[in-house]
């Protein structure tokens, strides 16, 4: 190959990529001319054109070339040049004024033209013929295959200054590109103008030179700087020319290259503001990309989506008759809206940040707009509810509406989430308040939300985070503010603002805004008319919509209020709010934590209604999440309510019973405090019970009965009688279910029972510490043993005294030892009353020194037994009265008469002041047990000789 | 994430100082950097606190450079506001107010609080058309030239750091944690949309 003066550059690379990469830093496959070799970075890039079947770009580079016209083929200064169907190469040389002709191996092959051309420029080869263009005068010659002239066209009519490049598109259209007028002219093969790129708002034309069109008709340019450029000119310019391009620009959304399919994107997105019917060939291809790999992309889509779902809507809307090509896009739209929407819960926080923003879009789409509504600037004409026609074929409002709850509660939900980042927290923030502004009827919602996340932010948040977030939320708060339609709301944004930190200055600068003149005169007659008030009506609708969507968020915000409204006024109480002080100053740290300071403001108006109103709130919110007040109550009900009615009646039952046994285990928990403790807390806990037994009884023929025997068992009893009488009430109670069951008409009434969710299956060794000192578990029994003791008079009301002397006794003989010494003690107090509970204990021991009680153990050892009496015994002689008859009437009940005992009666008998009561007793003795009465009689007669007068006098009275 | 693909733009009040300082320095280091103010007028420090010297954002930094100069070249040149619009000139012709510019960015940084209140106030008024994100994050520079220096090394920082990570709406949260335990003055940032 001779020395070439051309600087044809012969580069290889994927087209697609190629079209997207504006800056050319491919290395060429060849590179001819003198510079051409070492150094591949183009000077100044003129003529290009790109042979497709072998995937080549062909570039002329008019500075690096070397001395004009020195050997046959060197070029001067190349512009313009153009490979043919065979791969030989056709370049214009200013400078010598004429065409050369290369083969594929860039060898020498002939000239062109030498007499005609004045000042040629580029050249393009189309199967028929040579076409060259010439600047001065601007005109095209057409030259024949084997190189006649044959036709000259003039362009002097189409006012360009100074063409410099042109080119063929597929069609036979010429481009033409005037580097000084930074245009580009569209001619039709038959001379008319189609268009003129560059000009009035169209993307500009900068520094044009070399232009080439691919056959899939993109726009390649070099530039003045030795940029090559990719335009989607055609698009912006002639929408008509769109649907030949669609096809194949769709097709690159297949390439590897990230940026490829970022741009193409953003391009069907264009494609489509500008022509909504193009959806219908866009839509197909989205479910794809929104799995992609490349996460650029996915976010690239779901952002695409925001504006390719309204329009979708729109488009499908104004179209009267659905053909099937509609109902196909509008269902490959709805799957990709479900798709979307569930990308909120990606890993991925950007990825989040624009599912987000896509179900903003989404609501404000499917819901209606009302002359209450904010309009932004500019989407007057954007898709809502209002707009589509009711009963269109395809479009159902009652689903799309369904779609609007659904959307604005996964985002109040992630607002309320503790594990939410900053980020998407913000976001939220923004789309609730732009969803607030433009549909008012959202707006209590989203205030009582903001107002749940002031007082909630999640706790790991930074000290950036936590005042970015405040900031934000205080911004928003203020726009919301001065929305008209907050006046009914302005006292609960006001103190949110103020907590906050909002100052009165820019709560009077963001005051609520009147509403416009003209909506105010409309509002009036609406209201004078039978319209009433529309807004009051969407907010019906809407909430009612709402409602059937388990609003969870809802729920939560109604307990809140409802606890607030509960605890409200215990806070205007001075002593309690005392209390409160008093028992949280012990909790607070030693050193004001940085966080603490950063937040804090002064609280502005302390002590008002309206702050006390915020504070009960804040801490109805606290309460609440933590199940606590009479809010979460609820909520737990209804909670319990939801989830019972899916399940089976028989699994209700098991559950059920499961319930009340946990709920014994509970009371019984509940039996260990202290009577005082004990009955309170148990006021709390017994209210959700009565509550569920009433829902549960509501429609129940027991239900009288029921409330009956719940009625006398007032808060008041003490926790042991409460849950005696709870567990003879639950017996019945589930006699009634197994009734029911029975019946087969269960399903109906069992489905309101209630399962106890927070309660947790009862484990003992949960509760049981396993290493206990022992004199600590002594003290903890005395303790608890005490604690019944002390129940005797509520006992005594509850008609139970049996069986909690049946409870003591067991629990005395069973764990003896300092239990022993208390219950004598225990005795001993009031002897008269407690003789039942004495003798009850010592028969048990009886029982038990008889061996009744444990098979395995009969030991017949009147060892606790004997102690039990003579305890008993002494404990008379030295408490009561020396005549009281108590004394015998315990010895002669008492199942045996033991040698200490009798030691005790004989002291009686020998003491002056006992000594009728002693041998009376002796004497009853000796009559009512015959089956020893020899002992008894032995010491009467033993007494006969004592040496006092006064006891020998009675037992001989006795003999006689 | 590649430099050239990253937009920054730098907002203080005047766009001279602050600003502009962290624009010549981010553009050193090849960042895609443009430079606002956002008050409603430009204002220059004048012969005593009172009497500051008030610009249009029309006027170039030429104008002013040769108005001060004519005024009192000793005093301007002593308190370096010279030296000042000498480079703004060489970085653009004259400064651009922020709420007046149509351009994207990926990223705003502003140099105080005011400023950064009147960005997101800017952002409120507008409508979103392209649901793009863009990230505002503020951090406290005080209005003279040490340290306007010293804040443009801290933005630089920040923005080495955001260029590093793969991803900017993935990663922008962790950057800002991580920026919140350095010694920022009043970090505060916000995401809203084009």
């Amino acid at each position: 190959m001779g020395k070439q003066q051309s600087k044809n550059a012969r580069m290889s690379g994927g087209m697609k990529e190629w079209e997207l990469d504006y800056s050319l830093k491919k290395q060429p496959v060849i590179a001819v001319g003198k510079n051409g070799g070492a150094n591949n970075e183009l000077r100044a890039p003129k003529g290009l054109d790109i042979h497709e079947p072998n995937q080549l770009i062909y570039i002329a580079d008019s500075v690096r070339t070397c001395t004009r016209g020195e050997g046959e083929g060197d070029l001067g200064e190349p512009l313009g040049l153009c490979p043919d169907y065979n791969g030989d190469v056709y370049v214009v040389d200013s400078d010598n004024k004429r065409v050369y002709v290369y083969s594929n191996e860039l060898a020498f092959i002939k000239y062109l033209g030498t007499q005609q051309l004045q000042d040629p420029r580029d050249v393009k080869v189309t199967p028929n013929s040579i076409l060259v263009l010439d600047g001065s005068p601007n005109r095209f010659y057409f030259f024949s295959r084997i190189g006649h002239l044959y036709q000259i066209t003039c362009l002097s009519r189409f006012d360009l200054n100074s063409v410099s490049f042109f080119s063929l598109d597929p069609a036979g259209n010429i481009l033409v590109v005037s580097y000084r007028s930074e245009i580009i002219i569209v001619i039709s093969p038959s001379g008319q103008l189609l268009h003129r790129i560059g000009e009035n708002g169209g993307p500009p034309v900068i520094y044009p030179n070399g232009i080439c069109v691919s056959l899939s008709r993109s726009i390649y340019l070099t530039t003045f700087d030795g940029d090559l450029q990719v335009r989607e000119l055609i698009i912006r310019k002639d929408p008509s020319l769109l649907d030949n391009f669609l096809e194949e620009v769709i097709s690159f959304l297949g390439d590897s290259s990230s940026h490829v399919k970022q741009f193409v994107i953003s391009f069907l997105e264009e494609a489509c503001v500008k022509d909504p019917k193009t959806i219908i060939q866009v839509v197909p291809s989205i479910p794809f990309m929104l799995e992609d790999q490349d996460l650029h992309v996915v976010k690239r889509v779901i952002r695409c989506l925001s504006q390719l779902y309204k329009i979708a809507i729109k488009y499908v809307a104004s179209i009267k008759r659905a053909d099937e090509r509609i109902q196909e896009l509008w269902e490959t739209m709805t799957e990709i809206k479900n798709q979307t929407m569930e990308l909120i819960d990606s890993e991925n926080d950007g990825v989040r940040t624009f599912a987000i923003k896509f179900l903003e879009v989404l609501f404000l789409a499917h819901s209606k707009r009302t002359h209450s509504s904010e309009v932004p600037a500019g989407t007057e004409n954007d898709v809502s509810l209002e707009k589509i026609p009711p009963g269109h074929p395809i479009l159902k409002i009652s689903s799309l509406r369904e779609d609007a709850g659904i959307s604005v509660n996964k985002l109040l939900f992630l607002v309320a989430s503790p594990s939410i980042t900053s980020t998407n927290l913000m976001v939220c923030i923004s789309s609730l308040t732009t969803i607030a502004r433009q549909r008012p009827a959202q707006l209590l919602t989203v205030i009582q939300s903001f107002e749940l996340l002031f007082a909630n932010l999640p706790p790991n948040f930074t000290r950036a985070q936590v005042s970015s977030v405040r900031k934000l939320l205080k911004m928003q708060c203020l726009t919301l503010y001065r929305h008209h339609c907050a006046v009914d709301y302005k006292s609960q944004i006001s103190t949110l603002l103020t907590g906050l930190g909002a100052t009165p200055y820019e709560l009077s600068r963001y005051a609520p805004r009147p509403p416009p003149e003209i909506s105010k005169h409309k509002a009036r007659q609406e209201l004078s008319n039978t319209g009433a008030n529309q807004v009051q009506g969407d907010k019906d609708e809407m909430e009612g919509d709402l409602e059937k969507e388990t609003p969870e968020i809802r729920r939560v915000i109604e307990a809140v209020e409802l606890t607030a409204e509960d605890i409200r006024p215990l806070l205007s109480n001075p002593d309690i709010v005392t209390d409160i002080v008093i028992s949280s100053l012990k909790r607070l740290p030693d050193t004001m934590p940085s966080s603490f300071r950063d937040v804090y403001t002064p609280i502005e108006s302390a002590g008002t209604e309206a702050q006390v109103r915020q504070l009960a709130k804040l801490l109805a919110n606290q309460m609440t999440a933590r199940g606590i007040g009479i809010g979460a109550e609820k909520l737990e009900l209804s909670h319990s309510l939801n989830e019972q009615q899916k399940s089976d009646a028989r699994s209700l039952k098991r559950t059920y019973e499961e319930y009340l046994t946990e709920k014994q285990m509970a009371e019984l928990g509940l039996e260990a405090k202290k009577s005082k403790d004990g009955s309170h807390s148990h006021t709390e806990s017994r209210q959700p019970f009565s509550n569920i037994l009433s829902t549960l009884l509501g429609s129940n023929p027991y239900n009288s009965q029921v409330s009956k025997r719940l009625s006398p068992m007032g808060p008041a009893l003490p926790p042991y009688m409460q849950s005696h009488g709870e567990s003879d009430l639950t017996q019945n109670i589930m006699d009634i279910q197994q009734m029911d069951l029975d019946s087969k008409t269960s399903k109906r009434k069992m489905a309101v029972i209630p399962k106890p969710k927070q309660i947790k299956q009862f484990k003992l060794s949960d509760i049981t510490i396993t290493h206990m000192d022992d004199s600590i578990k002594e003290k903890l029994m005395i303790q608890s043993i005490k604690r019944i003791f002390e129940a005797e008079e509520s006992a005594l009301r509850g008609e139970s005294s049996q069986e909690r002397v049946k409870l003591i006794i067991n629990l005395i003989t069973n764990y003896g030892g300092v239990l022993r010494d208390a219950l004598r003690q225990f005795i001993v107090e009031d002897l008269r009353s407690r003789i039942e509970l004495a003798l009850a204990w010592l028969y048990q021991e009886y029982v038990i020194a008889q061996g009744y009680i444990r098979d395995d153990d009969p030991r017949t050892d009147y060892e606790q037994y004997d102690a039990c009496l003579c305890g008993l015994l002494h404990a008379l002689k030295d408490k009561l009265d020396p005549r009281d008859r108590l004394f015998s009437k315990l010895l002669l009940e008492a199942p045996r008469i033991t040698e200490n005992a009798l030691v005790i009666v004989r002291q009686y008998c020998q003491d002056e002041d006992r000594v009728s009561i002693g041998i009376g007793t002796l004497t009853e003795l000796i009559l009512n047990r015959p089956s020893s009465p020899g002992v008894y009689l032995q010491n009467l007669l033993e007494l006969t000789i004592h040496e006092k007068e006064e006891v020998i006098i009675h037992p001989v009275k006795v003999s006689n | 994430m590649k430099k050239e693909d990253m937009k920054i733009a730098v907002v203080c009040s005047s766009n001279q100082n602050r600003s502009m300082e962290a624009h010549a320095f981010l553009k050193k280091k090849d960042f895609d950097v443009h430079s606002f103010g956002s008050g409603t007028q430009v204002k220059l420090p004048g012969a005593s606190m009172h009497q500051p010297n008030i610009y249009d954002f029309n006027t170039t930094y030429e104008e002013m450079y040769r108005d001060l100069a004519s005024k009192d070249h000793q005093l301007y040149t002593g308190n370096g506001i010279l030296r000042m619009l000498d480079r703004n000139r060489r970085i653009k012709p004259k400064p651009e107010r922020f709420q007046d510019s149509s351009l994207l960015f990926d990223m705003i940084v502003t140099c105080e609080e005011r400023v950064y209140d009147q960005v997101l106030e800017e952002f409120e008024n507008r409508t979103v058309r392209l649901y793009k994100p863009v990230y505002v994050v503020n951090i406290d520079i005080l209005d003279n030239h040490e340290a306007a220096t010293l804040g443009a090394i801290t933005i630089n920082d920040f923005c080495q750091k955001v260029k590093d990570s793969a991803d900017l709406d993935g990663y922008i949260e962790e950057v800002i944690i991580r920026m919140d335990n350095s010694d920022w003055t009043n970090l505060l940032y916000a995401v809203v949309f084009y």
